[in-house]
């Protein structure tokens, strides 16, 4: 068994990841993108500094091409886990009252009340 | 079958069984990346729908320079562990024994600093049920040091018993890699999400 890869290339891949870690601390602190937008890219750059663990030190460049679906296939469902959570993020803290029951409460105000 | 025969035979063997551990690792980090990343998502939400103030203060908590350092720290381990792998795949057990053993001290040392970030917060009465940022804050990184801690083990274990592994034993060295780069994959995104962002 010998190693796909070099020591030249795993000097130069820890070194962009040190890199990547001192840009994404500029980032943070000195550039404003607006909150999203730093957000956005601080995760860019971490998925990029992930790629690179994954490809060259994990040697998954140097896999069967199939194996990219194992690590692929969780990220995909983590992500649905994500996205199908994002109606509830806008929420600030506020209290959620659905239609339902704000009809009902309006219709409790009114002089009378609910039926 | 003629002796060569049956001795390519006995080779496609340890290759295969070396792919077939290679892959099992992977199944594994599959299923480790849909537990984290279920972490990271259920923070994300949570995050979002937090109060802004609560974000604020809570991120004023947090000192993301012991956190950058404890960067510095995984990402370096990182490459010690590769260079462990690379020794072992030359054949040279005594330098895969040293990096094996500088990366578990590496691993030590980000647990020291992490043992010390947490000790600051219970000391400011800082603890799980702080807050909903907290929450997160603790379970992530409580499960990520966990990670940690069993992967210096594993990491100390292999080192005491390299030297007496041959070319079969290969695969352990490479799967433990595999690991120990995952733990640090895990770290790159909680990093900048936990602490900076």
């Amino acid at each position: 068994m010998s190693d796909p890869a070099n020591k030249t290339i795993y000097r130069n891949v820890m070194l962009a990841l040190m890199a990547g870690t001192i840009i994404t601390v500029f980032v943070a602190f000195q550039v404003n993108l607006g909150r999203p937008g730093n957000l956005f890219v601080g995760i860019l750059i971490a998925v990029v500094k992930a790629t690179l663990v994954v490809l060259f030190f994990m040697h998954l460049k140097y896999e069967k091409r199939w194996w990219l679906g194992l690590v692929l296939f969780p990220v995909v469902l983590v992500m649905i886990i994500l996205f199908s959570n994002f109606p509830d993020t806008g929420l600030n803290g506020e209290e959620f009252v659905s239609p339902a029951v704000e009809k009902v409460e309006h219709r409790a105000a009114k002089p009378g009340g609910a039926r | 079958m003629s002796e060569p025969q049956a001795h390519a035979h006995g080779a496609d063997d340890h290759v295969s069984a070396f792919e077939r551990a290679r892959m099992g690792m992977w199944l594994f980090i599959g299923s480790e990346i849909m537990m984290f990343g279920a972490f990271i998502a259920v923070y994300i939400v949570l995050r979002m729908s937090m109060p802004q103030e609560v974000v604020d203060y809570s991120k004023k908590q947090l000192h993301w320079e012991i956190a950058c350092f404890n960067t510095f720290v995984l990402i370096l381990s990182s490459y010690t562990a590769v260079r462990a792998v690379n020794a072992i795949s030359k054949g040279n057990k005594g330098h895969c024994e040293d990096m094996l053993i500088v990366t578990a001290a590496l691993g030590a040392l980000f647990l020291v600093v992490k043992g010390f970030e947490y000790a600051g917060k219970f000391d400011h009465g800082i603890e799980p049920d702080h807050n909903v940022f907290f929450g997160s804050y603790f379970l992530m990184t409580g499960f990520h040091g966990l990670h940690v801690l069993i992967g210096v083990i594993l990491l100390v274990w292999t080192a005491l018993y390299v030297k007496r592994f041959d070319e079969h034993h290969y695969a352990h060295v490479e799967n433990l890699a595999l690991y120990w780069h995952f733990v640090d994959v895990v770290w790159i995104f909680l990093f900048p999400i936990v602490y900076l962002l």
